[in-house]
């Protein structure tokens, strides 16, 4: 939580947002204002602003919410390598799909059972839909230990 | 099609290569004519009123596209900032384009496919 809301990441993108949103606003007042003037480019203008704001505030919540920790290329490559320092499977600190793949095929390859190999194709395309987001936040509750 | 619509890297990828051509293309003439205004060449309004309006909101769809590529491809603020800024200044946006392509996206599809052959294939057969 902490390290979610108070990372130096997370206080330069609050101070960002709390300048661009404020900016936005009186940008938007502005066009308001010339549009009551008579000027009608302004009508465009007074809607676009708004937009930019509503933007940066879903810009900011998703970036807040996106855990640079345990993906992308860096975390990939950080992920890779805790695995090959640690390879013992079942460890809380890496996501699931690495550890849940190699474990399945080893019953699987014994008895060709067409409900297990559902299961494992369902394993490989869980494995395959790459990265957590925001959007899947049940997956996403692995953390590193502080 | 697919790619238009699609969730992954791959459709986050061509949206923000899409939007960036056409914002890139369009604030050229925007650009042109706005210097031909001050330049008192002529008045223009006409061309800069739906040039202006045109990039307007097709910066907005820009900015989501490219917002969505930095949260499918995790880049860095100051990265997603020249993504951003890049939409405004005329010529920047296809250099920023090619710089995010070649340098940030491309590596990352690599690591990605290395990580799906080594690591998925094995739950696969």
């Amino acid at each position: 939580m902490r390290e979610r809301w108070l990372s130096g990441r997370a206080i330069s993108l609050h101070v960002a947002v709390l300048v661009v949103v404020p900016g936005c606003a009186v940008a938007a007042w502005w066009q308001i204002n010339r549009a009551q003037d008579g000027n009608q480019l302004s009508y465009l203008y007074s809607v676009m602003w708004p937009a930019f704001g509503i933007l940066a505030l879903t810009f900011w919540w998703m970036l807040i919410h996106t855990d640079y920790e345990t993906v992308g290329l860096r975390g990939m490559r950080r992920q890779a390598m805790e695995l090959a320092a640690t390879p013992t499977p079942g460890e809380a600190t890496s996501p699931s799909p690495p550890n849940i793949a190699p474990e399945a095929p080893a019953s699987a390859a014994t008895e060709e059972d067409p409900e297990l190999a559902a299961y494992n194709a369902r394993l490989a395309e869980l494995a395959a839909q790459g990265p957590k987001t925001w959007r899947r936040r049940e997956s996403v509750v692995v953390r590193r230990a502080p | 099609m697919s790619r238009l619509t699609g969730r992954g890297l791959a459709g986050a990828l061509f949206r923000y290569q899409l939007m960036a051509n056409i914002v890139g293309v369009l604030i050229i003439p925007l650009f042109f004519f706005f210097f031909l205004h001050l330049g008192g060449v002529g008045s223009f309004k006409a061309e800069l009123e739906v040039l202006g309006v045109g990039h307007g909101y097709l910066y907005i769809v820009y900015l989501i596209t490219a917002g969505y590529l930095a949260l499918k491809a995790r880049l860095h603020i100051p990265w997603i900032l020249l993504m951003f800024v890049a939409g405004l200044v005329p010529g920047l946006t296809f250099v920023v384009e090619w710089f995010t392509v070649t340098r940030k996206i491309q590596p990352l599809i690599a690591a990605q496919a290395m990580e799906a052959g080594t690591q998925v294939s094995p739950a696969a057969q």
